[in-house]
């Protein structure tokens, strides 16, 4: 895991040391403070509800609906009219889903044409503006391929003919806006200590030997409260192990923040 | 600074994978795209390739490593210009045969020249016969590009594409194809740039050879592992209208490696010759997958191996050979190294395998010209098994020493007007052996309504099938037929008429040891899945009834 995230970081020019890991899913936390003991990282977020993250992921993201049709046509033989009807029951389709979770709240459509030279066997995707279309359209559609083609390859093919093969129509509620909250970092005259419930023990890779950890229950934090490691902290869909060598801190927004103890 | 340089290494293999995908998403032809069938990397200022993308075929790779010196040789330093790209399909000074394209786009930084990106691919059609055995002279093959520039400061130059599109059947895939070469050398130059920004350095210099004397040094050492001493091999195959005999000299002294064919046939008289950059390129593969595997493949890790055919023999063949096929016999080349080297090191190589691809050329025509239905090029690349290795058992249907992918019949079909009846693994063809040889495959293929089709063929191991090793078995020999039973050349042109169906029988790679040796469980395993008759499990394997 930790060489994957390395080469991933690496391929897409990031330098890893830098980034804040977010830990969610029923595993994550239990790892978290070990993967970035190899990464070098210094902060790890435990978000609320970490353990089921996908699950509050997929309740709180926009509302959408994505339609996808095959139309196979060449550019120089575009059927207005087709596309029209098809688009316009991709988005009967798609609005009529959205409006089922998200009642009457204000949508955008997002349309995307899948496009390449004749011949070619990937296509590339072309963000349009949805409207109805009209046979005048197609100059502008080719400058939008071609504007697309560019930016991915470098240099248009001249003289050749393109074609569509797919539509995507994208309906989707806006996505809400994000409350920034301060950042506690629990410093020495700061927050006090969580109450540990009991004693356990945990292997601690980075010092080779098991440790002896406090436990702590989630639901006991209040905003400020820092807990050291080595510390486990419980809750109902997963548990944050928190190493020898990390600091958890509780936020106010229900997030746990663990920083190494020499970066606090 | 060499912490940095092993970083800035590791980049390097992410900016030439970036490089050949950018190739593979915008390829028209199904040879690139399905196939695999390219090559792409990076070099320095003096031409040293420093990276390669893992993908495609050492023919291509190991090839361009040495065209590069020829393109900046031929252009000139003071003819490079930022901007520039520059081709060429010659078969001496690019991969070795008309149909593959090599491009070339000189790295600046800063106005100052200080590296190159290459790739090569190969086209679906360079005009002339077409891809097939059949031509006496080069001249015959196609239209052949010497050096030049596709591009001069960013603008293409328009004789150079008309002169191609009017002499090639498929203008709109082999000039496509061509500016996706020039993409994926500009992808490949962009990711670098970001690189070099990110550890402010403008120039490779240091970093080249960083990686060249690493590698070297590690290749050396590899060698120096493999005991002294001269190991011989000679290998019978096909050839085109004559049995072809391919003989080896491997000599091994401390970290020196020579490897010479001095022995092996003349030239003949059809394009199954090969240019001599060809045999260098895969007897050097054959040879770095044994002795030296882990080595990354740059200018330093294939400069140790010293390779030599001498000039005029099949294997290093002199303008104006025709050498349309050369991969039929260069696929064959490490079978024949690796068989001497097995002296050397026992229990490290494989088998011989079917190891030549069977691609086919498809061209299909209206039976009835007036009826005005448009002709279609068909390339197939098919793959039969590959040889037992010594702890496993060969691979079917997958090409070796090759790098190519299976093409999906869907793709193939989609391209011209034929339907594939049958691709699948072909009963009893592995080589019989306590490890057993890779199966081949049995495809048959009909034109569809309206159409007759002209195949080329250019098949190997079917006089000649892959030998085992240590007692294992041979695999079966290849078959070219009509479906039903009619004998067909398995080199050259041939007429495939509506509503009749061409079977081709691949051939299966040899097996490793005593058949009565195989572990009995695997012997049960290969009759349920269909690979081993009950039969030969008895009569070959020693299986009791049961």
């Amino acid at each position: 895991m930790a060489n994957a995230a390395r080469v991933h970081a690496v391929e897409n020019g990031r330098d890893i040391e830098h980034f804040t890991m977010v830990a969610f899913g029923g595993g994550a936390p239990l790892h978290a403070c070990r993967l970035a003991e190899k990464l070098g990282i210094a902060r790890v977020i435990v978000p609320p509800g970490a353990g089921v993250g996908s699950a509050i992921g997929f309740l709180r993201a926009p509302f959408s609906y994505e339609a996808t049709r095959g139309l196979f046509q060449r550019l120089d033989a575009f059927d207005a009219g087709a596309v029209n009807a098809a688009l316009a029951q991709m988005r009967e389709e798609a609005a009529g889903f959205v409006a089922r979770g998200a009642g009457d709240r204000e949508t955008e459509v997002r349309l995307t044409a899948f496009m390449r030279y004749s011949g070619q066997g990937w296509e590339i995707a072309v963000p349009l503006e949805w409207r109805e279309f009209s046979a005048g359209d197609v100059p502008a559609i080719r400058a939008a391929f071609e504007a697309a083609y560019v930016q991915l390859f470098g240099r248009v093919v001249e003289r050749l003919a393109v074609e569509i093969t797919n539509w995507s129509l994208v309906v989707a509620t806006q996505a809400p806006e994000v409350a920034r909250v301060p950042v506690r970092t629990g410093g020495r005259s700061g927050g006090a200590e969580a109450p540990v419930v009991r004693e356990r023990a945990f292997f601690d890779a980075a010092l080779r030997r098991e440790v002896d950890a406090a436990e702590v229950r989630r639901q006991d934090l209040r905003p400020g409260m820092a807990v050291d490691g080595p510390a486990v902290i419980v809750e109902d869909e997963t548990s944050t192990v928190v190493t020898s060598a990390f600091r958890a801190v509780a936020q106010e927004d229900g997030a746990i923040l663990i920083v190494r103890k020499e970066a606090r | 600074m060499s912490i940095d340089h092993q970083i800035m290494w590791n980049r390097l293999i992410a900016v030439v994978e970036e490089q050949a995908t950018t190739l593979i998403r915008t390829a028209f032809s199904t040879s690139v795209r399905e196939a695999g069938d390219l090559s792409a990397g990076l070099f320095d200022r003096q031409a040293r390739m420093i990276a390669q993308a893992v993908t495609g075929t050492p023919g291509h790779v190991n090839a361009m490593a040495e065209s590069v010196g020829h393109f900046a040789r031929e252009i000139g330093a003071q003819d490079i210009f930022e901007g520039d790209v520059y081709v060429t399909n010659d078969p001496w000074m690019g991969t070795g045969h008309l149909h593959d394209i090599t491009m070339v786009t000189p790295v600046f930084r800063k106005g100052v020249h200080i590296g190159f990106f290459a790739c090569t691919a190969h086209v679906v059609d360079i005009g002339g016969r077409g891809f097939g055995p059949d031509a006496g002279e080069v001249y015959e093959e196609g239209l052949l590009i010497p050096i030049c520039k596709f591009a001069e400061r960013g603008r293409v130059d328009p004789l150079l594409i008309r002169l191609i599109r009017a002499n090639v059947r498929t203008p709109d895939q082999t000039v496509g194809d061509m500016y996706s070469l020039a993409a994926c050398n500009e992808a490949g130059n962009r990711r670098l740039q970001a690189m070099l920004d990110e550890f402010g350095v403008d120039d490779i210099d240091a970093l080249s050879d960083f990686i060249i004397e690493a590698s070297g040094r590690a290749t050396r050492a590899a060698i120096a592992a493999v005991p002294d001493g001269t190991y011989r091999n000679e290998m019978r195959v096909d050839g085109y209208d004559a049995p072809v005999e391919m003989k080896v000299r491997l000599e091994v002294a401390g970290e020196r490696l020579v490897c010479d064919f001095a022995g092996t046939s003349g030239e003949s008289a059809r394009g199954v010759n090969v240019p001599e950059v060809y045999t260098r390129a895969y007897a050097c593969y054959g040879l770095k997958v044994a002795i030296a595997p882990e080595v990354p493949n740059n200018a330093g890790s294939l400069a140790p191996f010293e390779i030599t055919a001498p000039e005029g023999c099949i294997l290093a063949a002199r303008r104006p050979a025709p050498v349309s096929v050369r991969h039929v016999l260069g696929h064959l080349v490490p079978d024949v190294v690796l068989g001497a080297l097995h002296a050397a090191l026992p229990g490290v190589v494989p088998a011989e395998g079917a190891s030549s691809l069977w691609n086919i050329q498809i061209s299909a025509r209206a039976s009835d010209p007036a009826s005005r239905l448009p002709p279609a090029e068909i390339l197939m690349f098919n793959s039969g098994g590959t040889g037992a290795r010594p702890g496993l058992d060969g691979l079917s249907a997958t090409a070796f020493p090759s790098g190519v992918s299976t093409m999906s019949v869907e793709a193939t079909e989609h391209v011209g007007p034929i339907t594939v009846w049958r691709k699948e693994l072909r009963q009893g063809s592995g080589g019989a052996g306590r490890m057993r040889g890779g199966l081949g495959q049995v495809i048959e293929i009909e034109a569809r309504a309206g159409y007759d089709f002209w195949f080329n063929a250019m098949f190997d191991r079917v006089e000649n099938p892959a030998r085992g090793r240590d007692g294992g078995g041979a695999g079966a020999p290849g078959r070219v037929e009509l479906a039903d039973g009619t004998p067909l050349r398995s080199k050259g042109r041939q007429l495939v008429r509506n509503r009749q169906r061409l079977r081709l029988s691949l051939p299966g790679g040899g097996g490793i040891g005593d058949p009565v040796a195989r572990d009995r469980e695997a012997v049960r395993r290969d009759v349920a899945a269909g690979y081993v008759s009950a039969d030969e499990a008895r009569d070959i394997f020693g299986m009791e009834g049961d």
